[in-house]
């Protein structure tokens, strides 16, 4: 059963003045257990497709059902409510809330669930050891290099135990090392989780590692390859 | 809980911006606090001066006597109507007064006077002459033959103390009033106009000088609380016959008193409100620039699926604290000054001085420790900030995560 699934997705911007077309009807389907990258060149719609599926942003035309569920059927709350439990989300930089330490801005994302405080602390603790972070938990963002800050964005995308996660360009700000370091570790949670990964990027070397490839030109797709 | 520890961590985040929206917050409650002090501090020496060292702050008359102030409407003090006056809860004593005007002569000159006969023993609950003297000696007894003058009585009659001092007037029931009266002593009352006129006597000799034995035209009542004084008169209305008798509070023997307050107390809301305005305004400052600054923040904290009502959540605990932390600071600061001004007044001097005194009024400025005022500041300060940190809170939780995550 597919987690994401569009169809007909279309994004106009300033559709009144000077319409500028994101997406031009991008039908994609995304399998429980995928590790996907959306590639092409800048302006060709990868970050605007990430957050139509991300739920934070409507497209033009067209739909996103994820999980069996159609996001423009939802409210902003139900949206907000369904981000919070269903999606995990990593952004190129500068992601966590800075007052923080580690070990908070990993429980963040369960405490807003309702989750009790205790069970938030040890999940986060077992998650921030997942990703290699194990002595860094009481750190404040500021303490931790852009790799480190990365891991601690990943661990909190798992903690809501979401369906898939999202990444924006995760590996945008960080040096070649963090960023082998980084796709190591989305692709040992992807294998042994089974959680499902899609991902834009720009960086060859992270192309080279996903197993599937989905190329954007002009906000279509031109091109999506299997490894 | 989470809300609390992310808010406090944010307060501390930015100290200086911090430090200076409290500073802010908290001079708002130490000006308006001080000022508030000040007012009810003045508000209550105007009401101790008038009301609680002359007239009392309330007044047992004969039915009519209020509009019609003769002696044809004085009464009889008869011992049941002192004993349910003395024994009223809340009443600690219960000054008797005969009052009227005559014409006072001395060698060459005539002025027309105002002749209060007092009660030698109680009068000390309530003017105290005793301690007013300016010259000469107080009253022995209630039948003595003698004369207490305000201080510029003897210059206005060309007299000096121990002449006798003619008075000439009309007594009860139209009988002709007139008595020679040795000159015992000069006394000094905040009022210049009872300076300028008062004769006291004893209160038998006022009587019989005014040939209206046993009546009073007043029986002033001394009350432990004042602000008990409304109940205290409601209860002797119950006790009392309303066809024969009037009581009266002070707000309503002196309507011009309370309605000079209520217009001072009005002009001094006016340039409270603008000093409410230039705090809000300040205050708004601050938080948008704060929410501006934590814009890409609050998108990713909506992006991850932190519901906006949590964030606002957040947000309000934040400027709460502030705004706690700034009244108490502002209600630390300004309480010394009030009590230091309450102890050691104001002198006030020059013209300022003499128009004070010219309405009756001692010339200073004593500030009121009333806990209330400062309570209330700060609670109006707390609520301007709220109100005012509506804009910022609501703008930062309808943020669109994606705009705000592009700065």
């Amino acid at each position: 059963m597919p987690v994401i699934e569009t169809h007909g997705l279309t994004k106009v911007y300033n559709p009144d003045k000077v319409p500028v077309h994101a997406l031009n009807g991008v039908d994609l389907t995304i399998e429980k257990g995928e590790f996907t990258a959306i590639v092409g060149p800048s302006g060709s719609g990868k970050t605007t497709l990430l957050n139509i599926i991300g739920g934070l942003d409507t497209p033009t035309e067209g739909k996103t059902i994820i999980q069996q569920t159609e996001l423009s059927s939802l409210s902003d709350r139900e949206l907000v409510n369904f981000r919070l439990h269903h999606i995990g989300f990593v952004f190129q930089a500068y992601n966590l809330i800075p007052v923080l330490t580690a070990v908070e801005n990993v429980s963040f994302v369960m405490q807003m669930q309702g989750r009790p405080s205790k069970e938030c602390r040890k999940k986060s603790i077992s998650l921030l050891k997942e990703v290699g972070l194990a002595d860094k938990i009481d750190k404040r963002p500021t303490e931790l290099s852009g790799g480190q800050q990365q891991r601690v964005a990943v661990a909190r995308a798992l903690a809501s135990k979401p369906d898939f996660v999202l990444a924006d360009e995760p590996t945008a700000n960080l040096d070649s090392v963090s960023s082998a370091d980084l796709l190591d570790l989305m692709l040992k949670l992807n294998e042994k989780e089974e959680m499902t990964f899609v991902f834009s990027t720009h960086d060859q070397r992270v192309i080279d590692r996903a197993r599937r490839v989905v190329t954007l030109v002009d906000g279509k797709i031109d091109k999506d390859e299997v490894r | 809980m989470l809300s609390i520890k992310l808010a406090w961590r944010n307060i501390w985040r930015n100290k200086s911006r911090t430090l200076i929206t409290v500073t802010s917050i908290a001079v708002a409650v130490l000006l308006s606090a001080v000022m508030r002090s000040m007012q009810e501090g003045q508000y209550k020496d105007m009401i101790d001066t008038t009301v609680g060292s002359f007239s009392g702050y309330a007044q047992v008359h004969a039915n009519g006597y209020w509009d019609d102030k003769t002696l044809e409407n004085s009464f009889v003090a008869t011992d049941s109507l002192l004993n349910i006056l003395k024994e009223s809860k809340g009443v600690t004593a219960v000054v008797p007064r005969i009052e009227s005007f005559a014409l006072g002569a001395g060698k060459q000159q005539s002025r027309p006077l105002m002749v209060i006969g007092i009660d030698v023993k109680s009068e000390q609950h309530l003017m105290n002459p005793q301690i007013r003297l300016q010259s000469g000696s107080y009253f022995q007894q209630n039948d003595e033959k003698a004369a207490i003058v305000g201080r510029d009585v003897l210059e206005r009659l060309n007299i000096q103390l121990g002449d006798s001092l003619v008075l000439l007037g009309q007594g009860f029931r139209g009988m002709s009033a007139t008595g020679l009266y040795p000159v015992k002593g000069t006394i000094t009352l905040p009022n210049p106009e009872l300076n300028r006129s008062l004769v006291m006597l004893p209160l038998h000799k006022a009587q019989q000088f005014l040939a209206a034995d046993n009546r009073l035209t007043s029986a002033a009542l001394i009350i432990d609380d004042p602000e008990h004084v409304d109940r205290i008169v409601q209860h002797i209305i119950n006790k009392l016959s309303t066809e024969r008798y009037e009581v009266m509070a002070w707000q309503e023997l002196m309507p011009e008193l309370v309605q000079g307050i209520e217009v001072d107390r009005v002009s001094g809301y006016i340039i409270l409100a603008v000093l409410y305005m230039v705090v809000g305004f300040g205050i708004l400052g601050t938080l948008l620039m704060m929410i501006t600054e934590r814009t890409y923040e609050f998108g990713i904290m909506l992006s991850i699926g932190t519901p906006r009502h949590r964030l606002a959540t957040i947000l309000a605990v934040e400027i709460l604290t502030i705004a706690i932390l700034g009244s108490a600071v502002g209600i630390l600061l300004s309480l010394p000054i009030s009590w230091y001004f309450n102890i050691n007044p104001i002198q006030l001097t020059g013209d300022m001085a003499t128009t004070m005194e010219n309405y009756g009024l001692q010339p200073m400025l004593q500030f009121s420790t009333e806990p209330s005022i400062f309570v209330w500041q700060a609670i109006i300060i707390l609520i301007i900030t709220l109100l005012f940190s509506l804009i910022p809170v609501l703008r930062a939780s309808r943020l669109n995560p994606i705009k705000a995550m592009r700065g």
